[in-house]
């Protein structure tokens, strides 16, 4: 029986813009699930973002309860929330957000810089993660040095770094093309799964849904359906497999479990 | 956030926005120089002044005393303008301000001219009456002889260098005066030589021709044309009985006056009223009346009064002036000048205060701008994991750094400048520092500007605190934007 990390009860999100309310999301009751990997699938506007930052810590639900690991979220402090981020939560962007006047290193340092993480230390674990993602060698560079896709790894290997319990991603591909966002996919889901850590992803691409064990689609902040993948579709991930070779045994390990269809277990 | 972390972080935006941080400084730096230049103008001003004390070797401890004539006046006391009663300066204010504490001695003076003849030479003489139980407690010291007292009738003291006044009639050095001469020569030996004290003056210029428009010059005594015995009566004439000769103390300013007991002096002073009034009535002066003292009530035009040391100055002079006589002393002066002085560096300093108000401000624009533009950075930074206090530290740093990078900066140029005011001596710069009136030998190779450790301490201090004040509000801006910002942005 798998760890509930995350349990949504009744979970109402009401913008309130003057006069008018936006119901962003409904009545939303969802339990995630340790090690998965979920995907949050809707149309613009449907209300993936608003339930991911809900569940992130960065707004409180206007009604009903967010638990994680059992603790409610709404009824911890501004301080409490940043800790709960720093230590337990990893952040994917669509545009990146790398700060341009660090390096690839430090940047990929700055939740531990955060967590008052020596800097032997920070370093360390980063240049690890760094060498995870493929970009071994490229620490030294500044994001505007790199391109979309390498920029996209930096900050992949800064959301892991912290060994956090839960990644959020949301449209971690939407800047990125066809080749490379399967690339993403592939080394996104693969960490997680080697690290036995949560994954959510916010996509409107049915196409990036199948990566996942679970899909919820979302529609008008209400969950239309909760699908579980049936996993049969390994052809471009063994696609990719020679690219990463070099750089990134780790992942190429994980990827291989995941052929053998063994999902939860790593290392 | 490790303070480190904090630090490197800060100058590294710094840094990425070179141009903007350099322009930013420049307030701060001319702010934080001018503040150091200004005081560093005091300072060396007051150096000055304690220089000149020192130079000019005054006396702190001597008040002079002057009668009240009344009406309007300016009362140091209160520095305002007050109606004033008359007070005349008599024996018993003598005793009345000998008891007020710290007094060492009160003792009225008086002086009168007289002309001092022997032979073809001759001076006039500032001769100042004194109390003989004054002379030592006043500062005065003996060279030879001895001091009057109370027994001596009409003795006379002369100063170190009383006898260079005398000149020689014959010639025409009457204005020249030999005081001044490095080396002068002594025409007269006042140890020997026959010495006539003329206290009618106008009387002796008439018998000298100089008032008549007869010809200059008397090589003896029936150059007069009148022998001595008949028309120098004692009355307005009197043969010097000198007793000793003084070193003056340092407050008295002249080295050549001559003193007499005060009573003798007054005793001539009145001879000689008494002479005018009777040659106006008379239109004759043939006088007789000897030269006795007399016990009449006296008011005097000047009381010395010394007191056990300079701290007892301001207090006594004070008390003399709430007896309603008017009161001064050196120190009076120099703390006149002093309160000049801190006016002028009052408003040095109000016009750095002002420089450094703009430079916080302008720290506080750039800092504000650079929070605008960083909105996403410092959203994602609290998204991942930066707490309020992170956010505040980080730009209260930047802030603090500029600051202080600009009080660096502005002590280095601050230098700069005070090295060339002093070595180079600017004209301009130096009639800027109008504190120093009087250029003592000393005061000359004092510096104009005068930059301590301390200073530049304090100067950095301030420089870190515009930048901090500056950053305040900026920061307070840069904790409150949402995290949301990051993720929605773009
Ligand atoms: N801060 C806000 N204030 C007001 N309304 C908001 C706010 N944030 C989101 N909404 C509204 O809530 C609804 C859901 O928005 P949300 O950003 O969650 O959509 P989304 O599914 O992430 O869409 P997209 O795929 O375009 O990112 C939208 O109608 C949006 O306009
Ligand atoms: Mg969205």
């Amino acid at each position: 029986m798998a760890d509930i990390l995350f349990e949504l009860t009744n979970v109402r999100k009401i913008y309130q813009m003057g006069a008018e309310s936006v119901v962003a999301l409904e009545d939303i009751s969802l339990t995630f699930e340790k090690g998965k990997i979920y995907c949050l699938l809707g149309t613009s506007g449907s209300g993936k973002s608003t339930l991911l930052n809900l569940l992130a810590g960065l707004e409180k639900p206007t009604m009903g309860s967010i638990k994680f690991l059992g603790k409610p979220l709404e009824k911890l402090s501004e301080k409490q929330l940043t800790l709960y981020r720093q230590r337990y939560i990893g952040f994917v962007f669509q545009s990146y957000n790398l700060l341009p006047t660090l390096t690839a290193l430090e940047n990929v340092t700055l939740p531990l810089i955060f967590r008052k993480i020596s800097k032997r230390k920070r370093t360390l674990a980063a240049r690890k993660m760094l060498k995870a993602v493929g970009l071994g060698n490229r620490w030294r560079h500044k994001p505007n040095e790199l391109s979309g896709g390498q920029q996209q790894r930096v900050s992949l290997a800064r959301a892991f770094v912290n060994e956090p319990q839960v990644i959020f991603a949301d449209e971690p591909t939407g800047n990125l093309d066809t080749k490379t966002t399967y690339e993403m996919m592939d080394l996104i889901t693969g960490m997680a799964r080697e690290r036995n850590q949560t994954l959510i992803i916010v996509t409107h691409d049915t196409e990036i849904s199948q990566y996942a064990d679970q899909i919820i689609s979302v529609r008008d902040g209400l969950i239309e359906s909760v699908k579980t993948v049936e996993k049969e579709k390994n052809a471009n991930e063994s696609e990719n497999k020679e690219h990463e070779n070099e750089d990134n045994p780790a992942t190429n390990d994980a990827v291989a479990t995941d052929n053998n269809g063994n999902a939860t277990t790593s290392e | 956030m490790r303070i480190v972390d904090v630090l490197g972080m800060s100058v590294r935006n710094l840094y990425k926005r070179k141009m903007r941080t350099f322009l930013t400084l420049l307030g701060v730096m001319i702010g934080t120089a001018s503040i150091i230049l200004m005081i560093s103008l005091g300072l060396a001003t007051d150096a000055q002044f304690a220089q000149m004390m020192e130079d000019m070797n005054l006396d702190m401890t001597v008040i002079t005393v002057w009668p009240q004539w009344g009406g309007m006046g300016w009362d140091p006391n209160t520095d305002s303008m007050v109606e004033f009663d008359e007070r005349e300066l008599t024996d018993e204010s003598a005793e009345r301000i000998s008891r007020i504490p710290g007094v060492v001695v009160a003792t009225p003076m008086m002086t009168s001219q007289m002309l001092f003849r022997t032979g073809p030479y001759f001076m006039a003489a500032t001769v100042t009456g004194i109390r003989p139980e004054a002379l030592a407690l006043m500062g005065y010291n003996l060279e030879y002889g001895r001091f009057f007292t109370d027994d001596d009738e009409f003795a006379v003291v002369f100063s170190t260098r009383s006898e260079l006044g005398f000149i020689d009639s014959t010639t025409d050095e009457f204005w020249s005066n030999r005081m001044w001469m490095d080396d002068p020569e002594t025409l007269v030996d006042i140890h020997n030589d026959p010495i006539r004290a003329y206290y009618d003056m106008s009387w002796f210029w008439n018998r000298m021709g100089w008032g008549g428009g007869r010809g200059g010059g008397f090589g003896g005594d029936d150059d007069f044309g009148i022998s001595i015995d008949e028309g120098f009566t004692p009355i307005r004439s009197f043969d010097i009985n000198m007793i000793g000769v003084t070193t003056a103390p340092e407050f008295m300013w002249s080295s050549d006056r001559i003193y007499m007991h005060i009573e003798d002096l007054q005793t001539i002073e009145r001879l000689r009223t008494e002479g005018e009034r009777r040659e106006r009535e008379e239109r004759e002066w043939n006088p007789h009346f000897s030269m006795v003292r007399d016990g009449d009530r006296q008011t005097y035009g000047e009381f010395f009064v010394r007191v056990r040391n300079m701290d007892d100055t301001r207090p006594v002079a004070e008390a003399i002036r709430d007896m309603g006589y008017r009161a001064h002393f050196d120190a009076d002066w120099i703390e006149h000048q002093r309160r000049m002085n801190q006016g002028m560096e009052t408003l040095l300093i109000v016009l750095a205060v002002v420089c450094l108000v703009l430079a916080a401000i302008t720290i506080a624009i750039t800092m504000i701008t650079s929070v605008t533009e960083r909105t996403s950075e410092i959203g994602l930074m609290k998204v991942i994991g930066a707490t309020i206090s992170d956010v505040r530290k980080l730009f209260l740093m930047e802030s603090l750094f500029m600051g202080l990078l600009g009080g660096v900066v502005g002590i280095v140029l601050a230098l700069g400048i005070s090295f060339m005011m002093n070595n180079f001596e600017i004209a301009f710069l130096q009639n800027l520092n109008m504190g120093a009136p009087i250029m003592t030998t000393g005061a000359a190779n004092a510096s104009i500007s005068l930059i301590t450790p301390w200073l530049c301490g304090l100067a950095l201090l301030i420089a870190g605190g515009v930048g901090l004040v500056g950053g305040y509000y900026p920061a307070w801006r840069a904790t409150r934007l949402s995290a949301l910002a990051a993720i929605r942005g773009e």
